[in-house]
């Protein structure tokens, strides 16, 4: 099965998925709605990304998009954008609390991280989503 | 059962909580996503899948929704009743559950609503198939494994004419996974101790494959010395 490719922005060679994860590391569950949210979208088209798993953003955020999943009354986001054919970027976790995101600076930082990342590919490299 | 996957995911899965939420998410995800594949492929809308339900768009919108996660299942009923697809409930293990799991794209998760053609009444074969299932799932080394499977295949009649000895080493496993779907449509016998065999062998076993070629099938007559031959006597001929 043909699935996306995805891949992480890179902070001091630690990826963003990665950084989230560990951030996490004690909550099984919530790793694993990850995980799974993840592989599911990888091996979908995109036209199937929507609500509840995903999101299209504007505003502040136009450009990007986000994976939505919830736990323990915490809304997680990751922010990403379709960086080539078949290919999705992530580049921050965040979490939504009452139609904004936390923290209010995610996504002037996104756009940062996404315009990088066009600039220069290696700020990326293919996330471990297993 | 083993099921390859890597180091990484198998460290997450030696953690108790981390597989019991593996099985959760997955089973919650798996049934949305494939409630909605199903959906899709027949192009119905949430709507119409709603209407032939007798229920509300929002509970639709509810049962396709992963984060619910408060399906019954008198509800996934309903829905196969819907689709006119069969709903499976079972325990299994990791393995099997991670295999399973492998491929959910829409196309992976889609199943066919009830078809007349997809059934046979039973014939004659019947009898081939289950010698050779008993066969397939003894717990035997490949190579005799596929002595075994050579040797029913030798020795039932209806099985021989149909298969060709000359092309039964298949070079690859793909080439082998259509031959046997060729076998399949060609007799219209869904004739899983092949596959399995075939499994078995892509496992890492050297033995040559024992399949069946459709596209040239064999007369009766074409292979008088297999036809003769019998297990106790040997080395198959040539």
């Amino acid at each position: 099965m043909a699935g996306w490719t995805f891949r992480c922005y890179l902070i001091d060679d630690v990826d963003v998925l990665d950084e989230w994860r560990k951030t996490h590391e004690a909550d099984d569950k919530l790793l694993a709605k990850l995980d799974t949210r993840l592989r599911f979208l990888q091996q979908n088209p995109r036209e199937s990304w929507k609500r509840p798993h995903y999101d299209t953003l504007s505003g502040e955020c136009a450009g990007l998009g986000e994976v939505r999943f919830e736990h323990k009354n915490v809304q997680h986001r990751i922010l990403g954008f379709s960086s080539g054919q078949m290919e999705y970027t992530f580049v921050l976790a965040a979490t939504e609390k009452g139609n904004k995101f936390v923290p209010l600076s995610t996504c002037t930082t996104a756009q940062s991280r996404m315009r990088e990342v066009v600039a220069d590919r290696s700020r990326a490299r293919d996330c471990d989503c297993d | 059962m083993i099921a390859i996957v890597t180091k990484r995911f198998l460290d997450k899965l030696l953690r108790k909580p981390y597989r019991e939420a593996y099985v959760e998410e997955n089973v919650r995800t798996g049934v949305a996503y494939q409630i909605r594949a199903l959906r899709e492929k027949r192009g119905w809308s949430q709507k119409k899948l709603a209407e032939v339900l007798g229920k509300p768009q929002s509970v639709l919108s509810r049962i396709e929704d992963p984060d619910y996660g408060k399906l019954s299942v008198q509800t996934l009923l309903e829905v196969a009743a819907a689709l006119d697809v069969a709903l499976l409930v079972q325990f299994a293990s990791f393995p099997e559950f991670v295999e399973r799991m492998e491929d959910v794209s829409p196309e992976g998760l889609n199943r066919p609503s009830f078809d007349v053609a997809q059934f046979q009444t039973v014939d004659e074969s019947s009898q081939v198939a289950t010698e050779l299932r008993r066969l397939v799932l003894a717990p035997v080394s490949p190579n005799a494994l596929n002595a075994s499977v050579t040797c029913a295949a030798v020795n039932f009649a209806p099985m021989v004419s149909f298969l060709d000895f000359a092309t039964l080493r298949a070079p690859t496993a793909e080439a082998a996974n259509s031959r046997v779907e060729a076998y399949q449509v060609y007799r219209g016998v869904p004739f899983r101790a092949f596959r399995r065999t075939l499994d078995l062998q892509s496992a890492g076993a050297e033995a040559p494959a024992v399949l069946p070629s459709a596209s040239t099938p064999a007369s009766p007559s074409a292979f008088p010395a297999l036809e003769a031959w019998k297990p106790n006597q040997g080395a198959l001929p040539q």
